[in-house]
């Protein structure tokens, strides 16, 4: 089958479906009608009524005052002015902006440079971006563990410096409070920028070759081409990639755990591994609840604008 | 003269810039498989790459009972994870990518906005209900809880895939007197395979790699998930990490879906972009 990236990329709640023809009467006719909704059922059943369902149990633990165990006494919004008086919440949003910020920058840059050159038609490229896109099938646990491993001031690329007669070279910025985060960046962008590579090869794949043609016989030059044709078309392209790596850094837990475990102390927490400790280690049910909720409003703040531009786009094209 | 030599440079520059981006993305792994091959009297000697096979590593992982449960439990997880969310995924796809009704975008965009959520805001909720249901401690408990993950993304790309096909075939068989079922099966399946391969590849990476829920709703070294397994082998003391045997299991499992990526690398890429890009 050859899809061809546009009509591949159309979202699916654009038009191309059948009509169901439900004009025979009686029970089969009604059946034949009520089918999609039937199938459909079990599938919406369970997405919306768990997912929606429990979010709302989590709203409402953050409302009361459990600790070990879910305890219905609501005390109103105390634990989420307990939660912004907690230096260690603030610390995590605080390496939070600084993680997303520098990972979702770095994976566009990246993502954005290694598609355009492997859009030039050089030798190898399917190898090359089957090399690029390899690190998306591992799990951020051995990303974080082999990461771990190499960063480790006494063992991993500290030790190979020295070895190599870089005798002065110290890169400890795994123990390291106020670099440690970094590391995080590090681990993550590796992981993810082949797959926004991926996204903007489709994309530039997707761009009007006859406009390009026409640009070259004017005398444009290819810098020019990528400034003013290619890159402007890639916008949407651009704007997935963002919502999807904000996502991929707000939910950020298992890198964590495996690289830095949080520390050193808890210098390098994210958000997710503040809920996890407070919901089910600490015994601080509702101050765990309530980061929940804080982190799922900052996805919704960054996702509704997204949904609603998608939607508009929709109704205007 | 001066424009070749121009040329020259620019294409040794993007040659470099490729090799160091090659290098960037290989060495990690590179890094982690010499060292599961190394004796752990080696493991502390940097060396770039290996002079002599060892494989006390994964005769050691692989004669853990443990890390085997765990593997058994990956496997299992991860394969109904797959079954169930291609056939409940297909079945909705199907109503929502053929079917004209009110509400319909209403229904993909909710779809779609599940996926986005972050996990932690469910994780209470579902941890009481896992335990209600008495799956607390147990594989099936995991594989209730990654399809609330899995079937959205896997009814989106569906769902773009099945509007593609073209819409005679259908009538045809329609006209034919099939029931739905019956075009579903011998009409549409055929042609949809290929994405249900993309589908089932990137449900299988997601439940493969879980490690929140996995992490929460297990308790016992033998009901675990290897990416857990991986997180919570330890040494002596916390200051001595087995890193040998560590690398050893991540190789393990990771080296399956890493040679599946490569595999597949065309359908992986097609299959996300189905979701992210629009042209």
């Amino acid at each position: 089958m050859n899809h061809s990236h546009s009509t591949l990329s159309r979202s699916p709640a654009s038009s191309g479906s059948t009509k169901t023809s439900a004009r025979q009467g009686g029970l089969s006719g009604w059946l034949a009608a009520q089918l999609p909704k039937l199938v459909m059922a079990p599938t919406f059943v369970i997405i919306f009524v768990c997912i929606y369902g429990y979010i709302g149990w989590t709203f409402l633990l953050s409302l009361t005052g459990s600790r070990i165990l879910p305890v219905w006494k609501f005390v109103g919004f105390q634990q989420y002015e307990k939660l912004f008086e907690n230096e260690r919440w603030m610390v995590s949003l605080q390496n939070l902006v600084i993680f997303a910020v520098l990972f979702i920058a770095l994976c566009l840059l990246i993502g954005m440079v290694l598609a355009i050159l492997l859009d030039q038609k050089i030798r190898g490229e399917g190898f090359i971006r089957s090399i690029y896109l390899y690190p998306m099938a591992i799990s951020f646990i051995v990303t974080g563990t082999a990461w771990k491993w190499l960063l480790n001031p006494s063992l991993g690329l500290e030790k190979l410096m020295h070895d190599w007669g870089f005798e002065s070279f110290t890169f400890d910025w795994l123990v390291n409070p106020d670099m440690v985060v970094y590391t995080l960046v590090i681990a993550a962008v590796w992981q993810s920028s082949g797959f926004v590579m991926a996204l903007f090869i489709a994309g530039l794949r997707g761009v009007d070759d006859e406009m390009i043609k026409a640009a070259r016989l004017d005398g444009a030059s290819l810098p020019t081409i990528y400034r003013r044709i290619v890159l402007p078309s890639l916008k949407p392209v651009f704007f997935s990639c963002v919502v999807i790596l904000a996502h991929i850094a707000i939910k950020s837990f298992d890198l964590v755990a495996a690289l830095t475990g949080g520390g050193p102390g808890y210098a390098s927490d994210l958000p997710a591994n503040f809920m996890y400790a407070h919901a089910f280690t600490r015994g601080q049910m509702g101050l765990g609840a309530a980061s929940a909720m804080v982190m799922l409003g900052g996805v919704l703040a960054i996702l509704i604008p997204y949904l609603y531009s998608e939607l508009r786009g929709k109704r205007h094209g | 003269m001066n424009r070749n030599i121009m040329r020259i440079l620019a294409r040794s520059g993007f040659s470099l810039l490729v090799v160091l981006i090659l290098v960037f993305c290989l060495f990690p792994f590179y890094y982690a498989i010499i060292t599961s091959f190394k004796s752990s009297s080696e493991l502390f000697q940097a060396s770039y790459w290996v002079n002599q096979l060892h494989f006390d590593n994964y005769q050691h992982i692989l004669g853990q009972e443990t890390f085997i449960h765990s593997l058994f439990n990956s496997v299992l997880v991860s394969t109904l994870v797959v079954g169930l969310s291609l056939l409940l995924g297909l079945t909705a796809s199907y109503a929502l990518g053929r079917f004209e009704f009110r509400g319909r975008s209403t229904v993909l965009m909710v779809i779609l906005a599940v996926s986005m959520f972050p996990q932690v805001a469910v994780l209470s909720g579902l941890f009481e209900v896992i335990r209600m249901l008495g799956l607390y401690n147990n594989p099936f408990g995991l594989v209730i809880s990654y399809m609330l993950f899995t079937l959205p993304f896997t009814v989106w790309i569906l769902t773009t895939f099945m509007q593609q096909l073209p819409k005679e075939l259908e009538e045809a068989a329609i006209v034919d007197g099939a029931t739905p079922w019956m075009t579903l099966v011998r009409v549409m399946m055929p042609l949809l395979w290929p994405a249900l391969v993309t589908t089932g590849m990137l449900a299988f990476i997601a439940a493969w790699n879980e490690f929140l829920f996995a992490l929460t709703f297990t308790l016992t070294d033998d009901q675990r998930t290897v990416p857990v397994a991986i997180a919570l082998i330890s040494g002596a003391s916390q200051y001595e990490l087995p890193w040998g045997i560590i690398m050893a299991a991540s190789v393990l499992v990771t080296l399956p879906l890493v040679i599946m990526v490569l595999f597949f690398q065309r359908r992986i890429v097609s299959g996300l972009t189905a979701g992210a890009v629009k042209g």
